[in-house]
C-alpha cells in the first residue's frame, strides 16, 4: 500500500495513539504560543490600536508559508492537493461569525488557542475569557436547532481563492504573497508611527 | 531585520516561480504496463470473501460505491455501500486516500472505473470481484453440495454465517445432478429474502425430491 494519510483511517495506529500524537501537538503549538508572547491579551489587542501588528504578521506568515509550501511539496510531488481538506464557505453565517469572534477577540483580547495558552500561563483573564468561551458554546448549541436552516445558508462549497476570483493558482499565490510582503513593510510602518506617536503624548 | 528581509526576498521568489509554473499539480501519466501489472497479479480486485470479512470485522475502513442504477441500489446493497453514478465517481466523489471497493452488477463498470481512478492516480482502489453476481453467489447464497465431505462443510460454516450476517439463505443443493442452479430469490434492502408463496413451494417441492430441475418440479406442483 501507498504512503497515505491520515495515518489513523488507514490503521497505522488506533484511536489512543492518535490522541496521544494531538496531545503532543497541542502542547507544542500552545508552547509556541507562548512563546510569541501569544498569551497576553496586551500583545494581542495591541494590534487594534495599532501598536502591535505582531498578530496581522503572524498570522499572514503562516498563510504564506502553508500556501508557498503546499503550491511546491504539491509540485514536487510530496503532497497530494486533492486531500487537503478545505473547509466549506457559507458566505453570510461565517461574516456575521467573523464579526462576533472579532468583538470577543477586541473586548476579551484573547482569542481561542490565545485565551487556552493565558489560563495555563495563570493569566486571570485567560480563565475569565475560557469560560466565557465554553458559556457560548453552551448556548450555540442549545439555540442551533432555531438557526440551523440560517447556518448552512449561502453556501459556495469548498471555495478557494482562485476559484472564486478565477485566478490559476500560481497567480493567485502570487498575489497573496505579494500583499502579504506589502502588509509587514506597512505593518512596520504603522507600528513605528504609532509607537512614536503614544511616546510623544 | 537582514534575517526577515532574507525570508521575505525567498517568499517573493517561491512566488514568483508558482507565478510562472501557474499549476501546482504536475501532468500526472499513468504508465500502462504499470496498470497491467496490477491487473497481472490481481491487485486490481477483491473476492467477495475478503470484502464480507472485512465489513463484518470493521477493522479496515473501506469505501464501497455501488454504481449500479438507485432500483437496484434499494433492492438490496452490499451494508455501508454509497450508491453513485460512473461520472460522479470520477469527479470528485471519492477522495484519493480512501480505500475504495466499486461494484456494479456484472463488474464491467466497476472495471472501467477502476482504470479511470487509477489514471488519476488513486492508489488504494479495487473492484469487486463478480460484481454483484457474484456477491450473491458467493456470499448471499453459497451453495454447498449435500454430500460433501465433513471438512468441507465445517469450512462451509464461515459461509453461512457471513450469508446470514448480510441477509442471504445458504443453500444445500443435492449431488451434483448437471441441472443448472435454481433461481435465487428475490432481495429487499439488506433484509433476509422473503420468498413467494409459489417460490416456497417450488423451494420446498424442489428440497423434498432433490431435485434442482425447476420444470419437474413445477410438474411435480401441479400433480
Amino acid at each position: 500500500m501507498d504512503m497515505n494519510a491520515p495515518f489513523y483511517q488507514f490503521g497505522m495506529f488506533d484511536l489512543e495513539t492518535a490522541l496521544a500524537i494531538a496531545f503532543a501537538i497541542g502542547i507544542g503549538f500552545g508552547f509556541f504560543l507562548e512563546q510569541a508572547g501569544f498569551g497576553s491579551a496586551m500583545k494581542l489587542a495591541g494590534q487594534f490600536y495599532f501598536r502591535d501588528l505582531t498578530v496581522f504578521k503572524v498570522m499572514f506568515t503562516a498563510i504564506v508559508t502553508a500556501m508557498l509550501g503546499l503550491f511546491w511539496l504539491s509540485r514536487l510531488g510530496i503532497v497530494d492537493l486533492s486531500l487537503v481538506r478545505v473547509l466549506p464557505t457559507y458566505l453570510v453565517p461565517q461574516l456575521v461569525g467573523g464579526i462576533i469572534f472579532g468583538v470577543g477577540f477586541v473586548m476579551g483580547g484573547y482569542c481561542p488557542g490565545t485565551c487556552c495558552v493565558a489560563a495555563v500561563t495563570g493569566r486571570m483573564d485567560g480563565w475569565v475569557h475560557l469560560l466565557g468561551m465554553f458559556a457560548g458554546i453552551f448556548v450555540f448549541a442549545e439555540v442551533y436547532p432555531m438557526i440551523s436552516e440560517w447556518y448552512s445558508s449561502t453556501a459556495m462549497g469548498e471555495a478557494t481563492l482562485s476559484q472564486v476570483f478565477n485566478l490559476s493558482p500560481g497567480t493567485t499565490v502570487f498575489i497573496v504573497t505579494s500583499v502579504a510582503l506589502l502588509g509587514f513593510s506597512g505593518a512596520e510602518f504603522v507600528e513605528g508611527k504609532f509607537k512614536r506617536t503614544k511616546s510623544q503624548s | 531585520m537582514t534575517f526577515y528581509r532574507l525570508l521575505a526576498a525567498a517568499a517573493f521568489l517561491l512566488a514568483g516561480g508558482a507565478l510562472l509554473l501557474q499549476n501546482p499539480e504536475r501532468n500526472a501519466y499513468t504508465d500502462p504496463s504499470s496498470l497491467a501489472a496490477l491487473i497481472e497479479s490481481e491487485q486490481d480486485h477483491i473476492e467477495p470473501l475478503d470484502l464480507a470479512r472485512s465489513i463484518k470485522e470493521g477493522k479496515q475502513k473501506l469505501q464501497v460505491i455501488d454504481l449500479r442504477d438507485s432500483t437496484e441500489f434499494a433492492e438490496y446493497h452490499i451494508p455501508g455501500a454509497r450508491l453513485m453514478t460512473l461520472t460522479a465517481l470520477v469527479n470528485g466523489g471519492v477522495r484519493r486516500n480512501e480505500n475504495i471497493v466499486i461494484y456494479s452488477q456484472g463488474g464491467t463498470h466497476a472495471a472501467q472505473a477502476w482504470v479511470i481512478l487509477k489514471t488519476k492516480n488513486f492508489p488504494n482502489v479495487r473492484t469487486l470481484l463478480g460484481g454483484m453476481s457474484g456477491w450473491n453467489d458467493e456470499i448471499l447464497f453459497p451453495q454447498i453440495s449435500a454430500d460433501a465431505p465433513d471438512s468441507t462443510k465445517r469450512a462451509f460454516d464461515e459461509r453461512k454465517a457471513l450469508s446470514v450476517f448480510f441477509g442471504g439463505r445458504p443453500r444445500t443443493a443435492p449431488s451434483y445432478t448437471g441441472h443448472p442452479p435454481r433461481q435465487k430469490p428475490p432481495l429487499k434492502g439488506g433484509q433476509p429474502p422473503k420468498f413467494e408463496k409459489e417460490g416456497d413451494k417450488l423451494r420446498e417441492t424442489c428440497e423434498r425430491y432433490g431435485s434442482t430441475d425447476i420444470f419437474s418440479a413445477l410438474v411435480r406442483i401441479k400433480a
